[in-house]
């Protein structure tokens, strides 16, 4: 236990090496290029961006599934690279993750019980066979399945179902800290409702820390205490979720809501603020990366990289031009 | 959008009944759908997986597959009897009067060929399309080439394609999803199709490009008038989009309306269930209400209305007798015992 928040992320890089024609190393792939953020216990952090912005990156390097290139990740005060042995099922315990399509998380020969089970044996958080058959029984009953369910193969249950099931699974080792890989991005819109419904139910009663990640805005918005907003590997804004979505200063965020259809057919508002397509992240563009999309874009903006600062209180943006695209959104 | 009540019909699909063989027993899918759309109208049809939005754009392509049979009912493009048309029929059909995009831009477009030449195939085997009418019809193959390329990169710059000149020379896999999107799009609007059937065609596509795609048949809409089948999970689109729109759940449309009345006051309790689940950004906070249940499986269905287990006001009569469509008022049908008793 310590003072400071309960998951820190400090200046936090990943590269993968691309190997070229007869495996010579070319430029690396910069998934994750000098991130930070923290979030406190019992908060959700929303992190939004569109396809190769990192996200998913950021997730597996918070279980520990990949280790940064450069930079900290402390969780409860520990730094993960430190941790071995024992330490790291402790960790496991503590920290679990769901991810977006639950059919590719499930063993498709495995009957439910099994799944609940196996990781309650590996990370020896139950006694005996018994007891894990409880606690599989309390965790499917808690996302609100029947136990019935348990005797089941993934490919016997709905996606909704499925998705319940892996969320039961990771909250069976007791986490404290979750986190959601596009939890919803594969379900339909009245299941993604009961999904969020229930996740925001078990945060609340099982006082959890999460960490959201979706390409959803609305999703994000719903769920998300503080949101960043992540472009090409790095946090282009962040602020508190309704600071952000009403006075986003960023124009990337400002395209990112404006393209969001809204369900009023009074309010025809789409637009198109972003320009072209998401650049390939191996070779990202000087100055802001986000220069060649953007409608505002000047002389400096491709020639130095603008630096996350704050704003306003707890609002962050890393732009030169910092709010130029408000008047854009209604 | 008022006078587009009193267009013609250009798509007439009337009590559609298309049975699915699944696992050796077939089922009933689609149980009669009805929809029509007018020229120059964009029609949204609506509805989560399974509901039968895909099938029945498969059928008025002519497009159903093996395990799929029509058993009731009738499609008819601009007045013509699109069942039972012979495969030879179905081609004509598919190549001059109904455009299909999908949301896979990859699984359309041949790896093998580049933009240019993959469009300009579809003037060769349509070579009536470079007829402008007015001006004299090319001649010699030469001519009808250089007329063919003109008009495929006019294409390309009417879906927004930057530099259509070196975007020709392209092959699919040197371009971005949304790019691809586009070409796809080019291609449907080259053939001048009475009816553009786009079946989730930016569901694989980042938001930002979502967005672009979205803007721009909002554009097309404008300027060409095209007629649209839009076939949408996301009501936002729907909204951003149509003039009309129909709701499907568990193979029936239950609701079709001019898009107004359905978002400002939707009349079936799903079409009203399915708009509270969608949170909306807008406004002081975000709520949303889930539907309770799931749809249920089309070779285990409820008997009476397919929603009841999950509607929150159920009458008697809904646990036995299915509802049929009625006209709440002109142009709205409603197929729910809350809403009257069918005359039929």
């Amino acid at each position: 236990m310590s003072d400071e928040p309960f998951v820190v992320v400090e200046n936090v890089a990943k590269h993968f090496p691309v190997r070229g024609f007869f495996g010579r190393r070319t430029a690396p792939v910069k998934a994750v290029d000098g991130l930070s953020f923290q979030i406190p216990r019992g908060r959700t952090f929303g992190l939004v961006g569109e396809s190769g912005c990192g996200k998913t990156t950021i997730a597996m390097l918070l279980v520990k599934l990949l280790a940064p290139t450069a930079g900290h990740i402390r969780f409860d005060g520990t730094d993960l690279a430190g941790l071995k042995g024992p330490a790291i099922k402790e960790f496991r315990r503590r920290v679990q993750i769901v991810f977006q399509d639950p059919y590719g998380s499930l063993d498709p020969r495995q009957p439910m019980l099994k799944a609940l089970i196996e990781p309650l044996a590996t990370l020896n958080v139950v006694a005996n066979r018994a007891r894990a058959v409880d606690r599989a029984v309390e965790s499917i009953e808690l996302v609100g399945l029947d136990r019935e369910l348990l005797k089941r193969l993934p490919h016997e249950l709905s996606g909704g179902q499925r998705q319940r099931l892996v969320i039961a699974r990771a909250l069976a080792v007791g986490p404290r800290f979750v986190i959601l890989d596009e939890p919803t991005a594969s379900v339909d819109v009245s299941i993604q409702a009961q999904i969020l419904s229930l996740l925001a139910a078990l945060k609340a009663q099982q006082e959890l820390t999460y960490l959201l990640i979706s390409h959803n805005l609305v999703v994000v918005r719903y769920m998300s205490d503080v949101v960043a907003v992540m472009y090409l590997g790095r946090i282009v804004e962040m602020a508190d979720a309704a600071e952000l979505f009403t006075r986003p200063l960023h124009p990337y965020s400002s395209a990112l809501i404006s393209a969001i259809p809204i369900p009023d057919p009074d309010a025809r508002t789409i637009t198109a603020l972003a320009k072209g397509d998401v650049p390939s992240p191996v070779n990202t563009p000087a100055g802001c990366r986000y220069h060649p999309r953007c409608p505002y874009a000047e002389r400096v903006c491709t020639e130095q990289e603008p630096p996350l600062t704050e704003l306003t209180p707890g609002h962050h943006a890393a732009c030169h031009f910092p709010g130029i695209a408000a008047g854009v959104l209604g | 959008m008022a006078t587009v009540v009193d267009r013609e019909i250009v798509l007439a699909v009337e009590d559609l009944c298309v049975e699915l063989s699944i696992g050796g027993t077939w089922v009933q899918a689609l149980n009669d759908v009805s929809v029509t759309i007018r020229r120059g109208e964009v029609l949204g049809l609506v509805g989560e997986s399974g509901s039968g939005k895909s099938l029945t754009a498969l059928s008025i392509a002519g497009l159903l597959p093996d395990n799929a049979r029509v058993i009731a009912g009738s499609i008819r493009l601009n007045g013509d009897e699109v069942l039972g048309k012979s495969e030879q029929a179905l081609n004509r059909l598919r190549a001059r009067s109904v455009a299909l995009v999908f949301q896979n831009p990859t699984s359309y477009l041949n790896p093998v060929l580049t933009v240019g030449d993959q469009i300009a195939e579809i003037f060769e085997l349509n070579p009536e399309l470079l007829d402008d009418g007015h001006a004299r019809a090319p001649r010699s193959r030469r001519e009808r080439r250089r007329e063919a390329w003109r008009k495929t990169i006019e294409a390309l710059r009417l879906v927004r394609i930057p530099d259509p000149a070196a975007v020709v020379a392209r092959y699919p896999f040197e371009l971005s999803g949304g790019m691809q999107q586009r070409v796809v799009i080019a291609m449907a609007l080259v053939r001048e199709p009475d009816l553009i059937i786009a079946d989730e065609i930016t569901t694989a596509l980042d938001v930002t490009v979502q967005a672009q795609i979205l803007s721009l048949l909002a554009e097309l809409r404008r300027s060409i008038g095209m007629t649209l089948l839009l076939i949408t999970h996301d009501l936002g689109i729907v909204a951003q989009l149509a003039d009309r729109v129909a709701v499907m759940y568990s193979g029936s449309v239950v609701e079709s309306s001019d898009v107004s009345s359905l978002f400002k006051a939707p009349k079936h309790p799903y079409a009203k269930a399915l708009l509270e689940t969608v949170p909306t950004i807008h406004g002081d906070h975000t709520v949303f209400r889930p539907i309770p249940g799931a749809m249920p499986a089309l070779t285990d269905p409820p008997p009476g209305c397919r929603f009841h287990p999950r509607c929150p006001d159920v009458l008697p009569a809904c646990s036995t007798v299915a509802p049929e469509p009625l006209a709440v008022a002109r142009d709205h049908i409603v197929a729910c015992h809350l809403h009257g008793t069918p005359r039929r």
